[in-house]
Formats: structure tokens, C-alpha cells, sequence
């Protein structure tokens, strides 16, 4: 076993240790769905801005984007722009009124003037859907990881990282999980920050100076056109990227756990800070890896040059840096999929068996007991989808995710909120008009129909759908909603409109 | 250097508003809970 590897099962162990005994500690907290779901409102601004940063920045952010940007260039920058520029919007509509409104997911929002059970189901099946695609790269690339660096055969991996995490969700609920993101935040940001650094020491800490050593090894790096080389498709994956993070489920999720509106608020600040901060480190870490490893060294241990981080840091800091970047990006993955299963899980108790299933009578244990049976469906999911995807192309997932997101959640949260003619019709056919516009377009398109399925030509050049799926999905609701009206729902908006900007 | 300026000015919007906010509309949203 090579040196790195050493290090990375050092790090990688001493992170679980640390994890799984604040896992015990929250275990002794967690004892009713508040707990279980949303931490009791009890987490700072401080601590849910670092939770959400640890929650928003995937293994796809710190490898994917690092790769793309050394392997495409100015391009694949874009990624990091979108990903960022989603967090104002997330600010100024979403944060104090889905605190003020809801109670565990979206749909308490979504459903709160309009008749529960169709809404309900709607929205569970829009988080479910986005949690289940984006759930299948973070295990895919799991398994990946700890296979390169621990030696393990791709099987055991997926089912460590599925066993890790429903220890972390089943028994510790959004305590446990908020920490682990915490840590897996601080962490990651660390190893990102001191990367960026060793680059930068380079290149007598001048940015300019490293741009350019990339400019004239790479003869137009700097330049756009690469990866995305139509505005239509930069639009659209922009729009994607930007209204996507206001769809997440497990980013909205996080809003409950603050006491109130003003805390959610300074919560985003803190995260968008410490997103900000981390996606300005990827553009030294991706045009580093482009000038100090070279391309063609990255592209020959990756395809998808999601190898461009860890190489960096071999060929900077040594074996033992590597180690301990990678112990950081597969601790990256376990915060992020340990978010996700616990948003799937609350769809699931709260929404489809609390809501739709019992019809809101439904008790405190019970509603727990569905919780902890839903976390361990979703894990055994994931590892089931994590091997049966094994050698599959899958970083499309994470682009489908947010379309989806963007297209399925965020028009009908944001019509629900602002709108008083907006229906219950209008919201379910909104929300399955995005699902299923999204999924349709990603399979015509060249990403899957040609990439995956080989077939010589896509039926739809674009390969990002959001800006014809999220303006369909508006439109849908819009129209859908006028024509079908809903006195009830027109009623109620006052009152939600108040308690949405006091509070209850 | 206008992808790093779009992320610190995304920052500093949220910084404005929050700013902002925490000084008028909490304010505000008192007095109004008050009248409740």
C-alpha cells in the first residue's frame, strides 16, 4: 500500500472516529421529530452557514469544477460562478419565509393555503427524484475514491460509505449530520485555502502570474468556448445552476434548523462567505493543476479530470498531503450524501406518511419510527444504485439534479409564496411538468443519447434543459392556476403573506 | 477577474441586505407584530 494511501486511511479514520462519537453524543438528543428533522431550531447562524456550505459543496464542486477549469479553462468557471450566484437569490426569496411557513421540507410551504395530499405528493416526488439523482454520483464517485486511494474493492466502499452514513442520519438526525457538515466544511476549506496557497507560492503569490503561466502553456485557456460553446447552453446551465440551489431540498431543509427568520438570514451570509471563498480557491487550484501537473497527466489518471485536485497536491505537498485531501474529499462526500438521505427521509415521514398517509394525525413516535425505517430504505437505495452505476458516466447527474430542482421546486415554491391565484392544480402540475420536462430533455440530449446510449445524434442539441424547462414549468403553473381556480386558496393568502414576513 | 468580481459582488449584496434587514426590517416587522 503506497504512502498517500497510509495517510488518506489515517485522516479518513480519524475523521470517522470524531464524527461517529459526535453521532453518540447527538443520539442522546435526538428523541422527537424536531430533533430528528430540524436539530430543535437550536443550530446558530454561524454553525448553519457552515453547515450549508458543507451541505452545497459537493465532491463535484471540489473535484469536478478543479478539473474542469485545468482541463477547459476560463469555461469551466462557469460552474463556480452558477453554483455561487444561486445564493443571493436563495437570500432575497427563499430563506426567511420558507423559516417563517414551514415546519421539516419545501412542501409545508408549497401545501400551506392549497389542499394538502395532492401538493404533498407532488413535492415529495420532485425532493425524492432530486435527492435519488444526486445521491448516485456522490456514491459512484465514493467508490471510485476509496478504491484509487484504500486499496478496497469498489463494492465494499459503496457499502462503507451507505453504513457510515446511516449511522450518522439514523441516530444522530440533523444534529449529528449539521456537525458532520460543520467539520467536513472547515475541513475542506483548509485543505482547499493551504492547496491554493502552495500554488500561489508558485508563482511569488501573484493570481495574474499563475493565469498567465496557463495562458501561454495552454495557448487560450483564458479565453471562453471551451466546454460551453453556445449562449443558449451557457444561459441554460446558468439558470440551472443559479434557481437550482433554491430548489435543493437538503439546502432548504437546513432553514428549519435555526431558531427564526433573521438567524436563517445571517446563516446564508455566513455560507455564502465561506462558498464564495471556496469557489475564488477553485479557480487557483484548477489553472494550478492545468500549469504544475499538466493536462495530459490529469486527463490520463481521469477522463473527467476529476483528478486534477489530488494530483495537485501530490505533486505539491507530497503523499501525506494527498492523503489528507483525500480523506477530505471522501468526507466530503459522506456530509453531502448523509444531508441528502435525511431530506428523502423527511419526504417520506413527513410529507407522504404524516401528511397524505394519516392525513396529519399522526403521533411523535410514529412519525419518528417512519423516519428511521425511510433513512434506512434511502441508504440501502443509495448502495444499490451506487454499484449498479459502477463504470458509468455519471457527472450529468449532478446538472440533472439541479435542472430539476430548479424546473420541479423552485416555481412552485416561489409561486406559492407570491402569488394569491396560484392553485393546488397549478402547483402539481408545475411541479410534474418540471420533473418530467427535465428528465425527457437530459435523455434527448447528447449528454445521454449519444454519450450513454451511443447513438449517432441527439434529438436535442441542448444539453442543459433549464431554460426551457424552468420558464415551462412557470408557465404550466400560471395557466394551470387560472384555469382551474381556487377561492380557498386565494383566501388564505393574507394570512400566509403575514405570517410568512411576522413570523407565527 | 469578472467571474472572482461576480462572486465577492454576490457577497457583498447579501452583506448589504442583511445589513439592511437587520436594522430597518426586523424593525419594522416588530412594531407590526405589535399591532397584531
Amino acid at each position: 500500500m503506497s504512502d498517500h494511501s497510509d495517510a488518506a486511511i489515517v485522516f479518513f479514520l480519524g475523521f470517522v472516529a470524531v464524527t461517529l462519537v459526535i453521532t453518540y453524543w447527538a443520539a442522546r438528543r435526538t428523541r422527537s421529530t424536531a430533533a430528528f428533522f430540524a436539530a430543535e431550531g437550536r443550530i446558530s447562524a454561524g454553525q448553519n452557514g457552515l453547515a450549508l456550505a458543507g451541505d452545497y459543496m459537493s465532491a463535484a464542486s471540489f473535484l469536478g469544477i478543479a478539473g474542469l477549469v485545468a482541463t477547459s479553462g476560463f469555461d469551466g468557471l462557469i460552474y463556480s460562478i452558477g453554483f455561487l450566484v444561486g445564493w443571493p437569490v436563495v437570500t432575497f426569496v427563499i430563506a426567511e419565509p420558507l423559516r417563517n411557513l414551514g415546519t421539516y421540507t419545501f412542501a409545508d410551504v408549497v401545501a400551506y393555503r392549497l389542499r394538502q395530499r395532492p401538493v404533498r405528493i407532488a413535492a415529495a416526488t420532485g425532493t425524492l427524484v432530486v435527492v435519488t439523482i444526486y445521491l448516485i454520483p456522490q456514491m459512484v464517485g465514493a467508490g471510485n475514491l476509496i478504491r484509487l486511494l484504500f486499496g478496497l474493492d469498489y463494492e465494499t466502499a459503496v457499502i462503507s460509505v451507505g453504513a457510515v452514513m446511516l449511522c450518522y442520519v439514523l441516530f444522530g438526525g440533523m444534529i449529528a449530520t449539521t456537525w458532520v457538515q460543520i467539520i467536513k466544511a472547515v475541513l475542506l476549506l483548509t485543505g482547499a485555502i493551504g492547496l491554493a496557497l502552495m500554488v500561489l507560492w508558485r508563482f511569488e503569490g501573484s493570481p495574474l502570474a499563475l493565469f498567465g503561466a496557463a495562458s501561454e502553456r495552454y495557448p487560450g485557456a483564458l479565453a471562453p468556448g471551451k466546454l460551453v460553446s453556445s449562449p443558449l447552453e451557457a444561459v441554460s446551465l446558468g439558470l440551472a445552476l443559479m434557481f437550482g440551489t433554491a430548489g435543493l431540498p437538503h439546502i432548504l431543509m437546513r432553514f428549519y434548523t435555526v431558531p427564526d427568520a433573521p438567524t436563517a438570514r445571517r446563516s446564508v451570509f455566513y455560507a455564502t462567505c465561506v462558498i464564495g471563498l471556496f469557489y475564488l480557491v477553485t479557480f487557483i487550484l484548477g489553472f494550478g493543476a492545468s500549469v504544475l501537473v499538466g493536462r495530459e497527466a490529469i486527463v490520463a489518471a481521469d477522463k473527467g479530470g476529476n483528478m486534477a485536485a489530488p494530483l495537485l497536491a501530490l505533486e505539491l505537498g507530497g503523499s501525506g498531503f494527498l492523503g489528507f485531501i483525500a480523506a477530505v474529499a471522501f468526507a466530503t462526500i459522506l456530509a453531502v450524501v448523509a444531508g441528502l438521505t435525511l431530506s428523502g427521509a423527511a419526504a417520506l415521514s413527513h410529507d407522504l406518511w404524516g401528511q397524505v398517509v394519516r392525513r396529519g394525525q399522526v403521533d411523535e413516535r410514529e412519525q419518528l419510527l417512519v423516519a428511521r425505517i425511510a433513512t434506512i430504505g434511502l441508504a440501502v437505495i443509495a448502495i444499490v444504485l451506487g454499484i449498479a452505476f459502477r463504470g458509468q458516466n455519471v457527472a450529468f447527474m449532478v446538472g440533472l439534479a439541479f435542472a430539476i430542482a430548479a424546473s420541479a421546486n423552485f416555481p412552485a415554491l416561489l409561486m406559492s409564496m407570491t402569488w394569491r391565484r396560484f392553485t393546488t392544480a397549478g402547483a402539481v402540475s408545475s411541479m410534474v411538468t418540471g420533473v418530467v420536462s427535465a428528465i425527457v430533455l437530459i435523455t434527448l440530449s447528447p449528454t445521454v443519447w449519444v454519450d450513454l446510449l451511443k447513438n449517432e445524434e441527439a434529438i436535442i442539441s441542448l444539453k442543459n434543459p433549464g431554460v426551457i424547462t424552468m420558464p415551462l414549468a412557470f408557465v404550466v403553473g400560471i395557466v394551470v392556476s387560472l384555469v382551474f381556480p381556487e377561492p380557498d386558496a386565494d383566501a388564505r393568502f393574507e394570512e400566509a403573506e403575514a405570517r410568512m414576513h411576522l413570523g407565527a | 477577474v469578472l467571474g472572482a468580481l461576480l462572486i465577492v459582488l454576490a457577497a457583498v449584496l447579501i452583506a448589504i441586505y442583511v445589513r439592511w434587514a437587520n436594522r430597518r426590517y426586523d424593525a419594522e416587522v416588530a412594531v407590526l407584530r405589535g399591532k397584531r
